[in-house]
Protein backbone atom coordinates (compact mmCIF):
# COMPACT_ATOMS: atom_id res chain seq x y z
CA UNK A 1 0.00 0.00 0.00
CA UNK A 2 2.33 2.64 -0.97
CA UNK A 3 -0.46 5.67 -0.16
CA UNK A 4 -0.29 4.83 3.29
CA UNK A 5 3.59 4.27 3.72
CA UNK A 6 3.61 7.68 2.08
CA UNK A 7 1.09 8.76 4.75
CA UNK A 8 2.44 7.53 7.23
CA UNK A 9 6.14 9.05 6.62
CA UNK A 10 4.13 12.46 6.03
CA UNK A 11 2.39 11.83 9.33
CA UNK A 12 5.47 10.94 11.53
CA UNK A 13 7.69 13.66 10.49
CA UNK A 14 4.89 16.14 10.57
CA UNK A 15 4.12 15.07 14.47
CA UNK A 16 7.74 15.17 14.68
CA UNK A 17 8.69 18.73 13.28
CA UNK A 18 5.62 20.19 15.73
CA UNK A 19 6.48 18.47 18.76
CA UNK A 20 10.46 17.92 18.75
CA UNK A 21 11.40 21.21 17.30
CA UNK A 22 14.63 21.50 19.28
CA UNK A 23 15.76 18.09 18.55
CA UNK A 24 14.85 18.71 14.80
CA UNK A 25 16.39 21.92 14.61
CA UNK A 26 19.62 20.28 16.31
CA UNK A 27 19.52 17.23 14.21
CA UNK A 28 19.81 19.80 11.17
CA UNK A 29 22.33 21.93 12.29
CA UNK A 30 25.00 18.24 13.07
CA UNK A 31 23.76 17.23 8.80
CA UNK A 32 25.02 20.39 8.05
CA UNK A 33 28.10 20.06 9.98
CA UNK A 34 28.71 16.64 9.20
CA UNK A 35 28.74 17.59 5.15
CA UNK A 36 30.99 20.18 5.28
CA UNK A 37 33.40 17.44 7.34
CA UNK A 38 32.83 15.27 4.52
CA UNK A 39 33.35 17.91 1.93
CA UNK A 40 36.77 19.05 3.79
CA UNK A 41 37.93 15.46 3.97
CA UNK A 42 37.52 14.70 0.20
CA UNK A 43 39.41 18.37 -0.35
CA UNK A 44 42.22 17.10 1.93
CA UNK A 45 42.45 13.70 0.47
CA UNK A 46 42.77 15.95 -3.10
CA UNK A 47 45.52 17.52 -1.87
CA UNK A 48 44.55 20.22 -0.09
CA UNK A 49 45.91 21.43 3.42
CA UNK A 50 43.73 21.17 6.21
CA UNK A 51 42.87 24.80 6.95
CA UNK A 52 42.56 25.44 3.00
CA UNK A 53 39.97 22.60 2.81
CA UNK A 54 37.96 24.25 5.86
CA UNK A 55 37.97 27.21 4.55
CA UNK A 56 36.84 25.79 0.81
CA UNK A 57 34.19 23.36 2.56
CA UNK A 58 32.81 26.34 4.25
CA UNK A 59 32.82 28.69 0.91
CA UNK A 60 30.98 26.40 -0.67
CA UNK A 61 28.16 25.47 1.83
CA UNK A 62 27.52 29.18 2.18
CA UNK A 63 25.70 30.70 4.69
CA UNK A 64 24.56 27.92 6.71
CA UNK A 65 21.64 30.07 8.15
CA UNK A 66 20.02 30.08 4.26
CA UNK A 67 20.47 26.21 3.73
CA UNK A 68 18.47 25.80 6.85
CA UNK A 69 15.96 28.28 5.68
CA UNK A 70 15.58 26.58 2.87
CA UNK A 71 14.79 23.04 4.75
CA UNK A 72 12.31 24.93 6.97
CA UNK A 73 10.44 25.83 3.96
CA UNK A 74 9.93 22.31 3.09
CA UNK A 75 9.24 21.00 6.10
CA UNK A 76 5.66 19.40 6.29
CA UNK A 77 3.54 21.93 8.37
CA UNK A 78 5.01 24.71 7.51
CA UNK A 79 1.91 26.25 7.40
CA UNK A 80 1.26 25.57 11.25
CA UNK A 81 4.56 27.06 11.76
CA UNK A 82 4.07 29.97 9.84
CA UNK A 83 0.75 30.32 11.59
CA UNK A 84 1.94 30.21 15.01
CA UNK A 85 4.39 32.81 14.71
CA UNK A 86 1.97 35.34 13.05
CA UNK A 87 -0.35 35.00 16.48
CA UNK A 88 2.49 34.90 18.47
CA UNK A 89 3.59 38.17 16.60
CA UNK A 90 0.17 39.73 17.05
CA UNK A 91 -0.54 39.08 20.54
CA UNK A 92 3.05 40.67 21.47
CA UNK A 93 2.27 43.20 18.89
CA UNK A 94 -1.18 43.96 21.08
CA UNK A 95 0.12 43.54 24.73
CA UNK A 96 2.78 45.76 24.09
CA UNK A 97 0.26 48.83 23.34
CA UNK A 98 -2.58 47.99 25.37
CA UNK A 99 -4.27 51.16 24.25
CA UNK A 100 -4.24 50.45 20.76
CA UNK A 101 -5.62 46.80 21.66
CA UNK A 102 -8.14 48.18 23.71
CA UNK A 103 -9.36 50.32 21.00
CA UNK A 104 -9.07 47.89 18.40
CA UNK A 105 -10.97 45.71 20.09
CA UNK A 106 -13.98 48.20 21.67
CA UNK A 107 -13.98 49.06 17.41
CA UNK A 108 -14.31 45.62 16.63
CA UNK A 109 -17.14 44.75 19.00
CA UNK A 110 -18.87 47.96 18.46
CA UNK A 111 -18.57 47.89 14.94
CA UNK A 112 -20.02 44.00 14.12
CA UNK A 113 -22.81 44.83 17.42
CA UNK A 114 -23.89 47.67 15.54
CA UNK A 115 -23.68 46.26 12.24
CA UNK A 116 -25.89 43.34 13.77
CA UNK A 117 -28.44 45.29 15.04
CA UNK A 118 -29.05 47.17 12.11
CA UNK A 119 -29.16 44.60 9.85
CA UNK A 120 -31.64 42.84 12.32
CA UNK A 121 -33.78 45.92 12.39
CA UNK A 122 -33.68 46.28 8.44
CA UNK A 123 -34.28 42.77 7.87
CA UNK A 124 -36.95 42.67 9.56
CA UNK A 125 -38.81 45.64 9.33
CA UNK A 126 -37.96 46.32 5.41
CA UNK A 127 -37.01 43.16 4.10
CA UNK A 128 -39.61 40.25 5.53
CA UNK A 129 -42.36 42.85 6.93
CA UNK A 130 -45.40 40.88 8.29
CA UNK A 131 -47.37 40.85 5.20
CA UNK A 132 -50.56 42.74 7.53
CA UNK A 133 -51.79 46.23 7.76
CA UNK A 134 -50.32 47.82 11.32
CA UNK A 135 -48.78 44.37 12.73
CA UNK A 136 -47.68 46.22 15.70
CA UNK A 137 -51.68 45.31 17.00
CA UNK A 138 -52.14 41.26 15.49
CA UNK A 139 -52.33 39.31 18.12
CA UNK A 140 -53.07 35.05 18.13
CA UNK A 141 -55.53 33.97 20.32
CA UNK A 142 -55.44 30.49 21.33
CA UNK A 143 -57.37 28.23 24.04
CA UNK A 144 -55.57 26.97 27.15
CA UNK A 145 -56.17 23.51 28.54
CA UNK A 146 -54.21 23.97 32.15
CA UNK A 147 -55.76 20.18 33.47
CA UNK A 148 -53.51 18.86 30.37
CA UNK A 149 -50.49 21.39 30.64
CA UNK A 150 -51.99 23.04 27.89
CA UNK A 151 -50.69 26.33 27.48
CA UNK A 152 -51.04 26.87 23.76
CA UNK A 153 -53.81 24.50 21.46
CA UNK A 154 -55.96 25.81 18.30
CA UNK A 155 -59.54 27.11 19.04
CA UNK A 156 -62.19 24.27 18.36
CA UNK A 157 -64.78 25.30 15.76
CA UNK A 158 -67.36 25.86 17.99
CA UNK A 159 -65.51 28.08 20.28
CA UNK A 160 -64.19 30.69 17.66
CA UNK A 161 -67.83 31.17 16.41
CA UNK A 162 -68.14 31.79 20.36
CA UNK A 163 -65.28 34.23 20.17
CA UNK A 164 -66.37 36.33 17.36
CA UNK A 165 -69.72 37.01 18.40
CA UNK A 166 -69.13 37.76 22.34
CA UNK A 167 -65.66 38.94 22.64
CA UNK A 168 -65.30 43.19 22.31
CA UNK A 169 -61.26 43.06 23.05
CA UNK A 170 -60.83 42.84 19.31
CA UNK A 171 -61.57 44.44 15.71
CA UNK A 172 -61.82 41.16 14.13
CA UNK A 173 -61.20 38.19 14.45
CA UNK A 174 -60.53 35.57 11.80
CA UNK A 175 -59.57 31.56 12.20
CA UNK A 176 -56.79 29.99 9.78
CA UNK A 177 -55.43 26.22 9.18
CA UNK A 178 -52.50 25.13 7.52
CA UNK A 179 -51.58 22.03 6.63
CA UNK A 180 -51.13 19.36 3.64
CA UNK A 181 -54.42 18.69 1.56
CA UNK A 182 -54.78 16.87 -1.34
CA UNK A 183 -57.25 18.94 -3.48
CA UNK A 184 -57.25 17.38 -6.85
CA UNK A 185 -57.60 13.51 -5.60
CA UNK A 186 -54.35 12.49 -7.45
CA UNK A 187 -50.72 13.94 -7.22
CA UNK A 188 -48.89 15.45 -4.52
CA UNK A 189 -50.40 17.23 -1.48
CA UNK A 190 -49.79 20.54 -1.30
CA UNK A 191 -49.03 22.91 1.49
CA UNK A 192 -52.24 24.69 2.04
CA UNK A 193 -54.02 27.87 3.99
CA UNK A 194 -57.98 27.28 4.78
CA UNK A 195 -59.20 30.53 6.49
CA UNK A 196 -62.25 32.59 7.49
CA UNK A 197 -61.39 35.77 6.14
CA UNK A 198 -60.06 36.34 2.90
CA UNK A 199 -57.35 39.16 3.82
CA UNK A 200 -55.95 36.60 6.83
CA UNK A 201 -56.34 34.12 3.76
CA UNK A 202 -53.88 36.33 1.53
CA UNK A 203 -51.36 37.01 4.48
CA UNK A 204 -51.39 33.85 5.54
CA UNK A 205 -50.54 32.59 2.29
CA UNK A 206 -47.69 35.01 1.97
CA UNK A 207 -46.22 34.65 5.43
CA UNK A 208 -46.64 30.66 4.43
CA UNK A 209 -44.55 31.34 1.82
CA UNK A 210 -41.95 33.15 3.47
CA UNK A 211 -41.56 30.38 5.82
CA UNK A 212 -42.57 27.34 4.16
CA UNK A 213 -41.39 27.21 0.69
CA UNK A 214 -38.06 26.57 0.99
CA UNK A 215 -38.21 24.01 4.00
CA UNK A 216 -40.91 21.56 1.76
CA UNK A 217 -39.38 20.75 -1.28
CA UNK A 218 -41.64 20.35 -4.35
CA UNK A 219 -44.71 22.33 -2.00
CA UNK A 220 -46.77 24.37 -4.06
CA UNK A 221 -48.16 27.05 -2.02
CA UNK A 222 -52.40 27.49 -2.27
CA UNK A 223 -55.08 29.12 -0.57
CA UNK A 224 -58.56 28.75 -0.27
CA UNK A 225 -61.48 30.57 1.65
CA UNK A 226 -62.96 28.28 3.26
CA UNK A 227 -66.72 29.56 4.57
CA UNK A 228 -66.90 29.21 8.20
CA UNK A 229 -69.67 26.77 7.36
CA UNK A 230 -67.35 23.56 7.12
CA UNK A 231 -65.42 24.78 10.09
CA UNK A 232 -68.27 24.31 12.19
CA UNK A 233 -70.39 20.96 12.21
CA UNK A 234 -73.86 21.74 11.83
CA UNK A 235 -75.28 21.72 15.18
CA UNK A 236 -78.16 18.93 15.24
CA UNK B 1 28.51 10.64 -11.85
CA UNK B 2 27.86 13.18 -14.20
CA UNK B 3 31.17 14.65 -15.13
CA UNK B 4 30.12 18.31 -14.15
CA UNK B 5 27.30 18.67 -15.80
CA UNK B 6 25.41 19.45 -12.59
CA UNK B 7 26.71 21.43 -10.01
CA UNK B 8 23.59 20.96 -6.71
CA UNK B 9 24.51 23.71 -4.18
CA UNK B 10 23.59 22.99 -0.81
CA UNK B 11 20.41 24.94 -0.62
CA UNK B 12 18.82 22.92 -2.82
CA UNK B 13 20.27 19.58 -1.58
CA UNK B 14 19.37 19.17 1.73
CA UNK B 15 15.74 20.63 0.78
CA UNK B 16 15.77 17.92 -1.18
CA UNK B 17 16.47 15.25 0.70
CA UNK B 18 14.43 16.26 3.59
CA UNK B 19 11.38 16.70 0.84
CA UNK B 20 12.28 12.81 -0.59
CA UNK B 21 12.70 11.80 3.82
CA UNK B 22 9.02 13.33 4.39
CA UNK B 23 7.76 11.39 1.22
CA UNK B 24 8.85 8.38 2.48
CA UNK B 25 11.07 7.60 -0.40
CA UNK B 26 14.72 7.83 1.67
CA UNK B 27 15.35 6.66 5.28
CA UNK B 28 18.10 8.35 7.34
CA UNK B 29 20.61 7.20 10.27
CA UNK B 30 23.34 8.59 12.27
CA UNK B 31 27.07 7.42 11.05
CA UNK B 32 30.71 8.58 11.64
CA UNK B 33 32.74 9.61 9.26
CA UNK B 34 36.40 8.90 8.46
CA UNK B 35 37.27 11.41 11.17
CA UNK B 36 34.72 10.21 13.40
CA UNK B 37 32.67 13.15 13.21
CA UNK B 38 28.48 12.53 13.32
CA UNK B 39 27.40 12.30 9.32
CA UNK B 40 23.73 11.63 8.65
CA UNK B 41 23.89 8.90 5.74
CA UNK B 42 20.63 8.56 3.40
CA UNK B 43 19.43 5.41 1.84
CA UNK B 44 16.52 4.65 -0.69
CA UNK B 45 13.74 2.35 0.78
CA UNK B 46 11.48 0.19 -0.98
CA UNK B 47 8.64 2.75 -2.07
CA UNK B 48 11.82 5.18 -2.79
CA UNK B 49 13.15 2.37 -5.67
CA UNK B 50 9.88 1.97 -6.86
CA UNK B 51 9.52 5.54 -7.57
CA UNK B 52 13.04 6.56 -8.66
CA UNK B 53 11.57 2.72 -11.45
CA UNK B 54 9.14 5.03 -12.54
CA UNK B 55 10.42 8.26 -12.41
CA UNK B 56 13.36 6.99 -14.40
CA UNK B 57 11.00 5.17 -16.97
CA UNK B 58 9.25 8.38 -16.98
CA UNK B 59 11.98 10.27 -18.09
CA UNK B 60 13.29 7.65 -20.64
CA UNK B 61 9.96 8.34 -22.83
CA UNK B 62 10.36 11.85 -22.26
CA UNK B 63 14.16 12.37 -23.73
CA UNK B 64 13.43 10.03 -26.79
CA UNK B 65 10.29 11.38 -27.57
CA UNK B 66 12.82 15.28 -27.45
CA UNK B 67 14.84 13.60 -29.68
CA UNK B 68 12.66 12.49 -31.95
CA UNK B 69 10.99 15.92 -32.11
CA UNK B 70 14.39 17.71 -33.04
CA UNK B 71 16.00 14.80 -34.92
CA UNK B 72 14.57 16.62 -38.27
CA UNK B 73 16.91 20.05 -37.65
CA UNK B 74 19.83 18.44 -37.32
CA UNK B 75 19.37 17.46 -40.62
CA UNK B 76 19.25 21.12 -41.95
Amino acid sequence: MPFFEAMGARLRHFVRNLLRRDHVERELTDEIEGYVDLLMEEKVSQGMSRDDARLAARLEIGRVDHVKEHVRDVRVGVWLDALRQDVRFGVRALIRRPGFATIAVLTLGVGVGATTAIFSLIDSVLLKPLPFHEPERLTTVWEVRPRFNQPRIEVAPLNYVDWQQQVQAFESLAAYVNGFANLTGAGTPVWTTFATDSSVRHSMASLARHSHEDSIPGATLMSSAASPVPLVPSPL
Amino acid sequence: VTQGAFQVNPGSLFPALHRLEQKGWLTSEWGASASNRKVKYYRLTTAGRRQLKAETANWGRISVAIARALRPVEGT
